[in-house]
């Protein structure tokens, strides 16, 4: 009869490397807690957002959407992910990357960005999507704050501060969270082409008519020292010419034609 | 019986054999571990021999290793993100797998496990350890079911079917929750470096230096025991090692005196089971046996004892 059960044994063995692994499983039903010095997961597809934002345990959800090209975007970034540290299990905080069709360049930024929230990619087709679904402005970076049964409590357009955001999940009414709070009120429009192209001149000239000389920044995707410079502000290749606006802390995403810029610029000026 | 496998005591080939084979195991070790900088420095090795595996347990994240190990390179193909639909669809992912597979396998059925006995260096390590004196005691037969199980749902089923999120990848389970080699050559090296900064010191490193130190305490007093009970790898080769080309023959000559089993190192009578899975090839039953019964060779002797191997 002894002998019978120490056969049998090993059963037991294997069983019991499933308790880490249950445990491992248990641990994917809260809100995605990492220690200060690990990087949070990068996931691509709506669908991904959708199992992120479906957070039982969660008290507050929020969703900043943003991009490579968008200065003020990436330096709220940090701050974010301060307050999300901070606040252990109540907080599911999501970074959305929208209009940004460069894949390989967001994911080597998230993995040398040190974020400790999870990060999802969309494609343009689903950025579209979303901006439908949510009713979203055209302009980044915006920030929409869910509650736990997903209906929508705050959004606010243009950066802000980590005092803001804190303030934001603390649920004290923030003052000035209609107009926006870093960077100086000034339209700067990058456009991004080779002079040879009528596609891009005709997006130049309506930039400058808009911002000014001073207000804009040409870069040509041929020319190394250009493609260098574009490279550091996270300006992408898109193939054909564009102009990228930002007005103060907020930004438009790029405008292929003069009408679409106009509605962009109109849309961030207001 | 007792004291058969000291020194001074082995039969003149027996004792070749087993110097040759260890210095075999120690050359391997050395080979595999060319990259030494990467003690001092904490840093992975990265060069193109990392999309070898060894013939062994060994792991990919040890900071020395020049090689990767195979159970970890089948765990991260199978549980990346799309390889299920791609196994359908014929995908560039699926073939690498095949492949991955076909090379774990292939040493499996020309030879059996004849690596774990020549290469493995969590094999070398149970066997040292084995010498340290102490009561001993067997392992139940039915145990070796154990890495069957292992090998299914550690290293196949849960890193490609258990994922957080649908889309998302899957992990590699047996090494984030049983592999005590990982945790000796990886986890301990890393962890000794700088104390949790590249690391995690959390529930899972505890949890695998627990599993560590048992198994190596177990190695103490039973021969071989991840081996022949919890490996992976060893369950992959030594079914494979079946119907391999070379085969341990045991002829009518056999008297049963069971110096094969004394000086197995995984404590296997091999007269009693010739195509077993859990005999590692290491040929050493062949020399110790007094009336030359046992070879190991890719034709069945005919019954006048003529012999190939």
């Amino acid at each position: 009869m002894a002998r019978g059960a120490v056969e049998k044994l090993w059963v037991l063995l294997v069983l019991v490397f499933l308790v880490p692994v249950v445990i491992a499983v248990m641990d994917w039903e809260k809100p995605q807690r990492l220690g200060r010095a690990d990087l949070g997961p990068f996931l691509t597809g709506r669908r991904s957002l959708d199992s992120l934002l479906d957070c039982h345990s969660c008290r507050l959800v929020l969703v900043n959407l943003w991009a490579t090209w968008c200065p003020s975007c990436m330096r709220e970034l940090p701050e974010i992910d301060d307050v999300y540290r901070g606040m252990p299990d109540q907080l599911q905080a999501v970074a959305v990357c929208m209009d940004d069709p460069a894949l390989e360049s967001v994911r080597s930024y998230h993995s040398s960005s040190g974020l400790s929230m999870p990060m999802v990619w969309l494609s343009t087709e689903e950025s579209a999507a979303l901006r439908d679904d949510w009713d979203l402005p055209q302009v980044l970076p915006a920030t929409v704050l869910f509650d736990a049964h997903g209906s929508e409590l705050r959004r606010v357009a243009g950066a802000r501060s980590r005092e803001f955001f804190q303030g934001m999940v603390d649920g004290v009414e923030m003052a000035g969270d209609t107009g926006s709070a870093t960077g100086p009120e000034a339209l700067h429009v990058n456009v991004v082409g080779s002079r040879a192209d009528s596609a891009y001149l005709a997006l130049l000239s309506t930039a400058v008519e808009l911002a000014g000389e001073e207000g804009v920044s040409v870069f040509d995707p041929g020319d190394s020292a250009s493609r260098l410079r574009m490279d550091s502000l996270h300006l992408p290749d898109l193939g054909c010419p564009y102009a990228q606006a930002c007005y103060g802390p907020a930004c438009g995403r790029p405008a292929r034609s003069t009408e679409e810029l106009r509605t962009i610029v109109g849309e961030l000026i207001d | 019986m007792p004291g058969m496998h000291r020194r001074g005591l082995m039969p003149g080939s027996l004792r070749r054999q087993h110097i040759l084979r260890r210095a075999i195991q120690l050359v391997s070790l050395a080979a595999m571990n060319l990259h030494v900088s990467g003690l001092l420095t904490g840093r992975i090795f990265t060069g193109t021999s990392k999309l070898f595996c060894v013939p062994g347990l060994h792991c990919y994240s040890c900071p020395s290793s020049v090689l990767a190990c195979p159970l970890g390179s089948l765990q991260s193909v199978i549980s990346s993100p799309g390889f299920l639909a791609g196994l359908s669809t014929g995908s560039q992912q699926a073939l690498i797998v095949l492949g991955v597979l076909g090379f774990i396998l292939l040493p499996g059925f020309v030879a059996g496990s004849i690596a774990c006995a020549y290469v493995c260096p969590f094999g070398l390590l149970q066997e040292l350890l084995y010498r340290v004196p102490s009561p001993k005691l067997t392992i139940p037969r039915s145990w070796r079911y154990g890495r069957l199980v292992m090998a299914l749902l550690f290293v196949l089923l849960l890193p490609m079917f258990l994922k957080p999120s649908p889309g998302s990848a899957g992990d590699p389970w047996f090494c984030k929750v049983v592999c005590p080699e990982g945790t000796l050559t990886a986890g301990w090296p890393m962890a000794l470096h700088d104390g949790g900064k590249t690391l995690d010191l959390g529930f899972l490193f505890g949890w695998k230096s627990a599993i560590l130190v048992l198994i190596l305490l177990w190695s103490v007093v039973s021969k071989r025991p991840f081996c022949r009970v919890l490996c992976p790898l060893g369950a992959f080769w030594g079914t494979a090692g079946k119907v391999s080309l070379f085969r341990m023959r045991v002829d009518s000559s056999c008297i049963r005196c069971d110096r094969c089993k004394d000086v197995c190192p995984v404590d296997l009578a091999i007269y009693k089971h010739p195509d077993s899975a859990s005999c590692i090839r290491c040929g050493e039953c062949i020399r110790a046996c007094p009336v030359d019964a046992i070879s190991h060779s890719a034709k069945r002797p005919d019954h006048g004892g003529e012999r190939n191997g």
